[in-house]
């Protein structure tokens, strides 16, 4: 099962909301759509639902072409970050509903909906009905009835975002486990980058309707290739800065480092580095002193973050175990100069990689 | 801070409860009047509200039975009043069901299908209905009565005709209706045509069972206006068999004798239908069962 979408567009009150896309999404492993509010994710999930229409392009499932097919007739599922049930049926009813649609013999229905009831943990709910039943449970009816309703594709558009912490973190985990082998495609939309990582697969950034990258995971976190899809995987923000090549030697204000390919053409670039490759104190990678005015700490147990000024631009350092920093010091930071990433002023990506 | 002294409370109270119980004199005045009427002996509307003898002679004759006087005098029932009430229910259930009918899918339809002009025709069936329907009178009695030289079935005297004019008071209804199916949420749609149901099954299976309080209040409401329609059924319904009990109760206080006293026991039996149509309805009034249909 493949779903491809082929130069999809949107367009609203004349403007492109989505940007001419072409992707080919495949099942097996889950394909995360992973931009900030407003990027075009939920539009380009209803696009491929059916529930959007197209400007123009085309929507291609298993080969047909269904881009004309109205969302009755895709066999999709799809769980919104606000959970819709049918206030006036109960739980099983509510799991049910696709299969009864469908037409599907009684006995069958009930042993699909008591199926994904125990994946779910729903058991004891089947009978209530969803105003009974807590923010959680809600949200766990409906994925069960994605589950239950063997749809070729399923889109999930942040369906743990109204979920409180501890159920977010358990229901993560189960996910992938839930859709494997069910030989769905399924798509994914979140605006958190741990949350793709996590769920791992393969990977769409966004940015302003448009998918600046697409590929697994892994390699669009250590291979971004734009400053735009090197800061969306980053949290805290990726620090950034101007640079200028020059023989073999960086320069950045008054600090300067190897350069790490002597290929790259002399010249202007940004330089990106992640935060937790600027650290406060010297180790055997992180060569490079800098020194900036701490502005803000965070501590979060394990790890500690400093928010520093530094040639008129803010930083980011990140760092394992607690640091101690005074607000307003003026404290050295240390840069692994092989973790930076180089982008040509415009933001295309020249060489790099992180470790 | 509030601080409720019991005795400011009580007087409250007295008060709340004296003012309810005064308005509640002034709405059951003139039933108890009717009442007492019915119970009066001879054909009196005035007299006093408990009667000096109390006699049961009119409500006898309302349920068709012959009355024997004390001095041995045989009273015939004047009117079929239980063939009229059977008549009026029978209008009014058909009726009403009819209009809940089309009231709830055409309402469906204005809500959620994309129609051309659906702005306009809605407003020209509002504006169509409020010119009152006797201003029709003339039309109707035209109408069918020349449709009864092709069927008598359509023409006047007939129940069939009577119920489609009633038939044709279906927009306010519609109003009502679509106004609760605008305020669901149209991700429930959406939900619905992800699960691959059609428009048809969509209706079915979520709005209709959803719309079941408001699907209430419409019948109830069109029964009691098809139960209480004294113009159109006064002017379409000429032999007294076919007459409803609207109609039939006006008889009573012809220009020769007022039989006050028949005609308050079949006004009171008129009441019975609407009563007990709204105690079923009443089953079925339950709202908020659209709770909890979204949540984030």
């Amino acid at each position: 099962m493949t779903l491809s979408v082929k130069n999809v567009t949107k367009i609203v009150a004349g403007q492109a909301h989505i940007k001419p896309t072409t992707l080919t999404l495949e099942t097996g492993h889950f394909n995360v759509f992973l931009g900030k509010t407003g990027a075009g994710k939920t539009s380009l999930i209803k696009m491929m639902a059916g529930l959007d229409p197209i400007a123009d392009g085309q929507i291609i499932m298993d080969g047909q072409d269904v881009t004309k097919l109205s969302t009755q007739k895709r066999n999709i599922s799809l769980v919104h970050q606000f959970f819709v049930n049918y206030p006036h049926m109960t739980v099983y009813d509510n799991i049910a509903s696709p299969l009864k649609v469908a037409g599907m013999a009684k006995s069958e229905i009930q042993g699909r909906v008591e199926e994904a009831a125990d994946i779910l943990q729903l058991r004891p709910m089947l009978n209530r009905r969803p105003h009974e039943l807590s923010g959680g449970q809600q949200q766990r009816t409906a994925l069960a009835r994605a589950i239950a309703k063997e749809s070729r594709a399923v889109f999930l558009d942040e369906p743990l975002a109204n979920l409180d912490y501890k159920l977010r973190e358990e229901l993560r985990e189960q996910l992938p486990e839930l859709f494997a082998g069910r030989g769905a495609v399924v798509v994914y939309a979140t605006s958190e980058p741990e949350e793709a990582l996590l769920l791992g697969g393969y990977t769409g950034l966004m940015d302003d309707g448009a998918v600046v990258q697409f590929g697994p995971t892994a390699m669009l976190y250590r291979k971004p290739e734009s400053l735009m899809a090197a800061s969306v995987f980053s949290d805290p923000p990726i620090n950034s800065a101007a640079v200028r090549k020059m023989g073999s030697t960086i320069t950045m204000g008054a600090t300067s480092w190897p350069a790490p390919d002597e290929s790259l053409a002399d010249g202007d670039y940004v330089v990106a580095i992640r935060p937790h490759h600027v650290t406060p104190t010297q180790t055997a990678t992180n060569t490079v002193a800098l020194s900036g005015e701490v502005l803000v700490t965070e501590l979060s147990g394990s790890e500690s973050s400093a928010h520093f000024r530094m040639a008129d631009a803010d930083w980011v350092s990140l760092s394992h175990g607690v640091h101690p920093y005074e607000i307003g010091e003026q404290h050295p930071f240390y840069l692994d100069p092989t973790a930076c990433f180089y982008f040509a002023p415009d933001g295309a990506r020249i060489v790099g990689e992180a470790v | 801070m509030i601080v409720e002294r019991p005795r400011d409370l009580l007087i409250k109270k007295i008060l709340a409860h004296g003012f309810m119980i005064c308005f509640l004199a002034l709405i059951m005045f003139p039933f108890v009047m009717v009442l007492s009427i019915s119970f009066r002996e001879g054909n009196f509307s005035v007299g006093s509200i408990i009667p000096e003898n109390p006699t049961l002679e009119h409500w006898w004759l309302a349920f068709g039975f012959d009355y024997t006087r004390p001095d041995g005098t045989v009273v015939k029932p004047p009117y079929p009043v239980l063939l009229w009430m059977w008549n009026s229910i029978k209008i009014g259930l058909i009726a009403g069901l009819g209009v809940l009918t089309i009231a709830t899918i055409s309402a469906y339809a204005f809500s959620r299908i994309r129609i051309k002009g659906k702005g306009v025709l809605l407003d020209g069936l509002f504006l169509i209905q409020m010119f009152p329907t006797t201003l029709a009178l003339v039309a109707i009695y035209a109408i069918f009565d020349s449709l009864g030289e092709v069927t008598p079935i359509l023409g006047l005297n007939s129940h069939v005709a009577l119920i489609l004019i009633y038939l044709a008071g279906v927009t306010l209804h519609i109003w009502t209706i679509k106004g609760y199916f605008d305020s669901i949420d149209t991700a429930l749609d959406k939900a619905a045509a992800i699960d691959g149901a059609t428009p048809w099954q969509t209706f079915r299976y979520i709005f209709l069972p959803l719309a079941v309080p408001i699907m209430s209040v419409v019948f109830v409401l069109a029964f009691i206006g098809f139960i209480n329609d004294y113009p159109i059924a006064s002017v379409l319904i000429r032999s007294e068999n076919q007459m409803t009990l609207a109609v039939g109760s006006r008889l009573y206080l012809n220009e020769f004798k007022y039989l006050w006293g028949d005609f308050a026991a079949a006004a009171i039996l008129s009441g019975l239908p609407i009563t007990v149509v709204f105690l079923i309805a009443q089953k079925y009034l339950i709202s908020g069962l659209s709770d909890g249909a979204i949540k984030g």
